[in-house]
């Protein structure tokens, strides 16, 4: 402020000053050091007008004394907050948000700009508060992100798909229906049984429009269907272990 | 959830406290220190990062659920849940996306509708239904995951150890 209007005095009502990133610090220490902003720690309860002035009154809880400050103007610092409309986007392309509508990434750590989603990558505010290094730091890496995908002839998916054990497939297709992708099929197969040549149906899973929900394994009766990487024995497994 | 809601804390003394009252309702009479096994399925999209989320928020659930992902909730299979059972689970709990919030959109509708057959199968095996649960926990709702922990293994606790059929035979033949 005082950079910009020669001889002015701002003052600022605080709780926490917290100063994460790098040169924060110096930039906090440059407000009260070089152009003298005050900080007062306390929270202002009421601001009127008085003249053609702005008067803000609240307390300095480090000497315990009410203050009043005669202002020309009042910046109040709001709290980010999500688009009101963040919850709905999310929902209706089928990712997560947290408690406070903000989008949430697939990894904190590790994923830090894609969403559970294929193809829907996350920058900026819509992810949670933050400055403009951040947004842009983010918004470069999702923007790579993008590039890699669309610099591959060939698609990389999830190897956790459905297959259909042909042999214990009775045909039935009731695991069909199941589908939310539309990725199970009939096909016709020849086999040899007793020495005769026999055509019958059995189901098969189309592995790129398999997403791995696994809902048409639990539809199958024979045990036809598996998901692999959470295949029927893997759970079972799991549950046996966790019963010990 | 309103955004500024505390995160609800479970406080370990008023859990023991409130367990103590209610009387246990059937089975065996809970040894001393006896704690219930519950299985968890979690849905990798909701539940799961809820569970996650519960952790991360440093909200405090029993340690008797011992979750497995899944990918869907409709991916259960009631098999899974029967084995549970018949391992020594003293309940059981499903746990998806909202309704209409499946990451694959219908999945949750087939746990919904296996969910009501499989409480009638196990009420026809002899397994008390109360025994198992079925929630819907979204990725944000760490505080509400505890919650859900918390009042199951209350209501397992209550119900007492799961007796296996072959295990109330044993000790009929023992009388
Ligand atoms: C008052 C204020 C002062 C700030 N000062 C600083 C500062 O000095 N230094 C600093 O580093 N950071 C500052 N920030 C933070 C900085 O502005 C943000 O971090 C940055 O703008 C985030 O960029 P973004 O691209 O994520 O979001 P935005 O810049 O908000 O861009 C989001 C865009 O999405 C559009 N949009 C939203 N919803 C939809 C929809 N449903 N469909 C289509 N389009 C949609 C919006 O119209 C908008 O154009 C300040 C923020 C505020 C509010
Ligand atoms: S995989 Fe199972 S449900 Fe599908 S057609 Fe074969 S037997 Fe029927
Ligand atoms: S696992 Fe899900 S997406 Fe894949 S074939 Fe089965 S129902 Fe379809
Ligand atoms: S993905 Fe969570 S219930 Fe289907």
């Amino acid at each position: 402020m005082a950079e910009k209007i020669e001889g002015s005095q701002s003052y600022v009502f605080y709780m926490d000053v917290r100063t994460p990133g790098k040169n924060y610090e110096e930039f906090y220490k440059r407000a009260t050091e070089e152009y003298g902003a005050k900080y007062i720690r306390g929270r202002v309860s009421k601001v009127y007008p008085q003249g053609d002035k702005l008067v803000v009154r609240g307390e300095d809880t480090l000497i315990g004394r009410q203050v009043e400050v005669e202002a020309d103007m009042v910046v109040l610092a709001t709290a980010m907050v999500a688009q009101p409309d963040a919850a709905e986007v999310a929902r209706r392309l089928g990712f997560s948000y947290d408690a406070n509508n903000f989008f949430t990434e697939a990894h904190p750590k590790l994923r830090p700009v894609e969403t559970n989603t294929g193809g829907i990558f996350l920058a900026g505010a819509c992810q949670g508060p933050k400055d403009i290094p951040d947004t842009v730091a983010q918004a470069s890496a999702a923007a790579a992100k993008i590039c890699a995908l669309f610099s591959k002839d060939q698609m990389a998916t999830d190897p956790m798909v459905s297959i259909v054990d042909e042999s214990k497939c009775s045909g039935c297709l009731l695991c069909k229906p199941i589908c939310p992708y539309k990725a199970i099929d009939g096909k016709k197969i020849t086999e040899r049984v007793n020495g005769k040549v026999l055509e019958r149906v059995v189901a098969t899973v189309n592995s790129g429009l398999c997403h791995g929900c696994g809902a048409c394994t639990v539809a199958c009766r024979p045990g036809a269907l598996n998901l692999k990487g959470f295949s029927n024995e893997q759970i079972l497994a799991e549950v046996e272990a966790l019963c010990l | 959830m309103s955004v500024n809601e505390p995160a609800k804390q479970v406080q370990p003394e008023t859990a023991e406290a409130g367990i103590q009252e209610k009387p246990v309702a059937q089975g065996a009479p809970a040894a001393a220190g006896w704690e219930p096994k519950i299985v968890g399925f979690a849905c990798n999209w909701c539940t799961y990062a809820g569970a996650d989320l519960a952790g991360t928020s440093r909200i405090a659930y029993p340690p008797n659920i011992r979750l497995i992902r899944v990918p869907c909730s409709g991916r259960v299979n009631p098999q899974f849940i029967l084995r549970a059972f018949e391992k020594g689970a003293d309940g059981v709990l499903v746990a998806g996306c909202h309704p209409g919030d499946c990451h694959y959109s219908t999945g949750n509708y087939f746990t919904r509708r296996r969910f009501l057959l499989t409480k009638r199968l196990l009420e026809y095996i002899g397994i008390e239904p109360e025994r198992f649960h079925a929630r819907w926990i979204s990725g944000s709702e760490g505080p509400k995951f505890a919650q859900v922990a918390q009042e199951i293994t209350e209501q397992v606790k209550a119900l007492g150890p799961y007796r296996k059929p072959q295990d109330s035979e044993k000790t009929r033949d023992a009388q």
